[in-house]
């Protein structure tokens, strides 16, 4: 808060707008570190790559044609798979649909997830309590047998899978937040917007929300590696994505039938498109960590 | 006559547990009547509404739910699990024949994620800030990155289609070896007991690529709390003491700052084996694993539910079971909670 006069106005208001280049964001959101940008610049091409999927395609990626096992060549650039459709294309609508699933979905998460967290290191009582508790056991649980349990519940599809991704990753950061909540709802800024008369709604949202976007980032960029590779393990299993929608672990699992025939490209290259996507954002998730987190310290 | 403390807090422990195992049953059992499918249907698809009828009354589906999941539990104690539809076994005799397998691939796998992510969270924490640092910071980054079941693709056709290093990446022995009497389940061991190397070996083989793509995935979240536990603790009074007494590096390092680091790495390594648990399920698939992992999926995929029910219970209690014996260990680990029980 600044003071002007009597009049209390936000810092915002009176702050100058940073101006912004290359160097400052390089030094600034990742201190330097080689590792993040790497993660970044990867991550930055798979994602343009998926955005404009559609148009990079040289292929239909669903349509089945005679030309069945070929390997990789000027006309086929990764190969064709058993039912004559071009890899390639596959693996990049494939990359598409598996960004917008693992979007979506921890994108959903954050937005419950949060919500609960900030209610429950808010009011506390019973309420916190009893969430946490239940937080406590979902995490002793491996994730991705929570996951299965639920798509079969749910049954299979793209639809199911988007909210079971939301559903396993809501403990997380009800967790996180709740902790930041608690931590920051005694500080002497919330104390000082009590006193010059915001509401409880505008203190959770507007004072203690934006004070908790870090970890959110942080976790948000970890969380979705990992929710990327989720997906393809459930699709591999053949309890996720079902074919012939393209998915990258669908791909792999259909592959792996015809290595024996030498279609290595079939397993391979969809493969190495999802380790890099997964790596691309474990690399910018941890480099963000050892910049954000205090805990981390300097490295 | 009064308890020692220690034994009201395993007492208190085990009550917990118990209790969330039951709440974990009772979804088990749930999950029965939230399926899409009814199992009369699946099973006969094409029988009359009388028929239908007549047979969920036998099965006992027209009791109420609460009724339903008594007698289920009921039956659990008994240790009768029901039977697959799939195998046609009772899930118990399953069960039994498939928990070795699952054991041995899982123990060799955390042994080598063990014996592998430790020494290198160790080499970064007392290299910290230096290249070495930052290679094993890559290098876990990059291990935690690549999906476990590509990875298993990747090495069989490698290892087995391209170069034939390996034996035929189908189950723990290969067909040619006949398998050595059941003692302890694990056939690298009991081959050795039956005084037959040639299948030891070949057992150890067979089992040397899923227990290594299993056992990546314990390295590097086990390399990263070593690291930053073993940062905290090399900061210690204690270590800069025992360095100041003139102790040997390796000594102070491996002896005195690596005890004060293991609570949190305990910590990690319960975690980790929870996780494995599920991962059993992904490798056991890509390598035809004839173990529980494998036996969860199948029955996933074709809603078989009484072996679905049974595999959560059995992971649900190894988990339970895992965190409890976590907890107990930090007693052993650390005097000042052992101390905190005797008050």
């Amino acid at each position: 808060m600044n003071m002007q006069g009597d009049r209390i106005v936000p810092l915002t208001a009176s702050r100058p707008r940073p101006s912004l280049s290359w160097r400052k964001l390089y030094f600034g959101a990742f201190g330097g570190d080689p590792l993040g940008v790497v993660g970044v610049v990867l991550l930055a091409i798979l994602l343009l790559t998926a955005i404009f999927g559609p148009f990079l395609v040289t292929h239909d990626p669903i349509l089945t044609t005679p030309d069945v096992l070929l390997p990789p060549s000027a006309a086929h650039w990764l190969g064709t798979d058993h039912f004559g459709r071009d890899v390639f294309s596959r693996t990049i609508t494939s990359l598409r649909i598996d960004f917008i699933v693992a979007g979506v979905g921890v994108s959903g998460a954050i937005v419950i997830g949060s919500l609960i967290g900030l209610i429950c290191g808010y009011v506390g009582g019973w309420f916190d309590d009893l969430v946490m508790r239940a937080v406590d056991i979902i995490q002793s649980f491996p994730l991705i047998l929570i996951a299965m349990i639920l798509v079969l519940v749910l049954g299979p599809g793209v639809e199911s899978i988007v909210i079971v991704t939301v559903l396993i990753n809501i403990p997380l950061y009800a967790r996180v937040i709740r902790g930041q909540t608690l931590s920051k709802k005694s500080l002497e800024y919330i104390d000082a917007a009590r006193c010059s008369g915001a509401s409880e709604t505008s203190i959770l949202f507007r004072h203690l929300l934006p004070n908790t976007v870090n970890p959110i980032v942080i976790h948000g960029s970890l969380n979705l590696a990992a929710a990327v590779g989720n997906v393809a393990v459930l699709s591999f299993l053949g309890i996720g994505i079902r074919p012939p929608t393209p998915d990258l672990g669908v791909m792999v699992a259909e592959g792996t039938n015809y290595l024996v025939q030498g279609a290595w490209w079939m397993s391979i290259c969809p493969g190495l498109v999802l380790a890099t996507t997964i790596f691309s954002l474990n690399l910018m998730g941890d480099a963000l960590e050892a910049r954000l987190d205090p805990r981390r310290g300097s490295e | 006559m009064r308890l020692p403390p220690i034994l009201l807090y395993v007492f208190r422990r085990l009550l917990i547990g118990l209790v969330v195992l039951f709440g974990i049953s009772a979804v088990a059992f749930s999950m029965a009547y939230l399926l899409p499918s009814d199992p009369v249907t699946s099973r006969y698809p094409d029988i009359t509404n009388e028929q239908r009828a007549e047979m969920r009354r036998q099965m006992g589906l027209d009791q109420p739910l609460v009724v339903q999941y008594a007698r289920y539990m009921e039956s659990v104690f008994r240790g009768e699990f029901g039977r697959s539809f799939g195998t046609g076994n009772s899930v118990g005799q399953d069960l039994a024949q498939r928990i070795p397998a699952t054991l041995e691939l899982a123990s060799f796998g955390i042994a080598f994620g063990v014996l592998v992510g430790i020494p290198l969270g160790l080499l970064a924490a007392v290299r910290r800030g230096n290249p070495t640092d930052h290679l094993v910071r890559v290098v876990n980054i990059a291990i935690q990155s690549v999906p476990a079941f590509w990875l298993g693709v990747v090495l069989i056709f490698l290892l087995y289609f391209q170069w034939r290093l390996v034996p035929s990446p189908i189950g723990r022995l290969s067909p040619m070896f006949v398998s050595p009497p059941p003692v302890t389940g694990f056939l690298t061991i009991d081959a050795l007991l039956a005084g037959k190397p040639d299948i030891a070996w070949a057992a150890l083989r067979q089992l040397m690529l899923p227990a290594l793509v299993l056992g990546l995935g314990v390295i590097s979240p086990l390399a990263r709390i070593t690291r930053s536990a073993m940062g905290e603790s090399l900061g210690e009074d204690y270590v800069t003491f025992g360095r100041a007494l003139g102790l040997r590096s390796r000594q102070v390092v491996l002896g005195d700052a690596f005890r004060g680091a293991l609570v949190p790495i305990v910590t990690t390594l319960g975690f980790v084996v929870a996780n494995v648990l599920a991962g059993a399920a992904i490798v056991e698939t890509v390598f035809a694993w004839p173990g529980i992992g494998r036996y969860a999926v199948t029955a996933i995929t074709t809603s078989d539910m009484a072996p679905v029910s049974t595999c959560i219970l059995l992971i649900a209690s190894s988990v339970a079971i895992t965190n409890l014996l976590v907890d107990l260990s930090y007693a052993l680990i650390d005097p000042r909670i052992r101390h905190e029980y005797a008050r």
